[in-house]
């Protein structure tokens, strides 16, 4: 059980470094233009990769790298949900907006790619930056899931 | 972890040092020092806004002219905030959660401190910086982008590019970050009108 738990905290330590390390890397790599989206998909495809070996030499389920990859994420999920209720808040919520846009800096590369629409009185790249948090724990998941079933 | 945190705290502690040097001679502190000092005293973005308007003179804007917004508390220097006057009661400005947008000059009256500053340019330069501006309404607003990326913005560095890309260069500090406090520092500015709320 002790076991279990510690690999399961080890898994959300891999992914919240991995996080922060990506986080402190796209600054220096904005001025690439276009080309730092490159970033944004190596990012991607560390997270899977991650959720592929990991599990594997941790020797933990699918199921259990989401749940770690959400709890890693919890961050940027926060202030996300924070900022989705502000209307039934009694308090200013720009801080968290401040939040959710630093937490979610790994994914800003490719937001002048996005198309300059809005949704539900958003700019869809911010709409995103909502959202990303719940989308971002599949990816070392979907990697757990592959090595499970190659294994 | 400790040589992490000591580090951090050694950081901060130098800032604070820095940007007091620079006040105790009167000069404008550098923007890292800035943004370190005010953060770790809690002041985070625009501050606190003025219950009573200001009298900025909105009467006098012209298309073209930069108008800044600051209240007490703010992370980002004496102005926190900067938009573009394009004419039509209409400013292109941004924040966090907007993207570039549309606002009106009248937003600038719930500072604490505003002015309006005027880019000493000729016509087609103004008319340049004023298109670029237009041209950018729905791109991202992202507060950590270097001023030299193209297509992440905040407030103070878009309008920094649409004139600089017309040969004028609003930021005499020439740091990572523009902020508002550059442009009027500026010697490329007339100082139209500037209030505070007394």
């Amino acid at each position: 059980m002790q076991k279990h738990s510690s690999s399961f905290l080890s898994m959300t330590g891999n992914l919240f470094l991995v996080h922060l390390f990506f986080i402190l890397l796209t600054p220096l790599v904005l001025n690439l233009g276009y080309f730092s989206a490159v970033l944004t998909l190596c990012y991607v495809l560390v997270l899977f990769i991650i959720g592929l070996k990991r599990s594997l030499a941790l020797n933990i389920s699918a199921l259990k790298v989401l749940a770690a990859g959400y709890l890693s994420q919890l961050p940027g999920i926060i202030p996300s949900i924070f900022v989705i209720i502000k209307d039934l808040l009694p308090f200013p919520t720009i801080v968290f907006e401040f939040l959710v846009q630093v937490w979610q800096t790994p994914f800003y590369p490719v937001y002048p790619l996005l198309p300059r629409s809005s949704v539900a009185d958003f700019p869809l790249y911010f709409m995103v930056n909502l959202f990303i948090s719940m989308i971002i724990p599949l990816l070392p998941a979907a990697g757990a899931y592959v090595s499970k079933i190659k294994k | 972890m400790l040589v992490t945190t000591a580090a951090i705290f050694l950081f901060v502690q130098y800032a604070v040092f820095v940007k007091k040097q620079y006040e105790k001679e009167e000069k404008y502190p550098p923007t890292w020092a800035l943004l370190v000092s005010n953060a770790i005293q809690g002041n985070l973005g625009n501050g606190t806004f003025s219950s009573t308007p200001n009298n900025l003179d909105l009467k006098l804007l012209e298309p073209g002219d930069i108008i800044l917004g600051g209240n007490p508390g703010g992370s980002y220097g004496h102005y926190t905030h900067a938009g573009l006057y394009i004419g039509n009661n209409q400013v292109v400005t941004m924040y966090t959660s907007t993207g570039v947008y549309l606002e009106p000059p009248e937003a600038y009256h719930r500072y604490h401190w505003a002015a309006i500053l005027r880019v000493k340019g000729d016509q087609k330069q103004i008319e340049e910086a004023i298109k670029y501006c237009s041209s950018q309404l729905g791109a991202p607003f992202f507060i950590l982008t270097p001023k030299t990326e193209n297509g992440l913005w905040y407030c103070s560095k878009l309008i920094w590019v649409a004139y600089r890309k017309q040969g004028i260069d609003l930021d005499p500090f020439n740091s990572y970050w523009v902020l508002p406090d550059a442009f009027i520092h500026s010697p490329h500015v007339q100082i139209i009108d500037k209030t505070e709320v007394a």
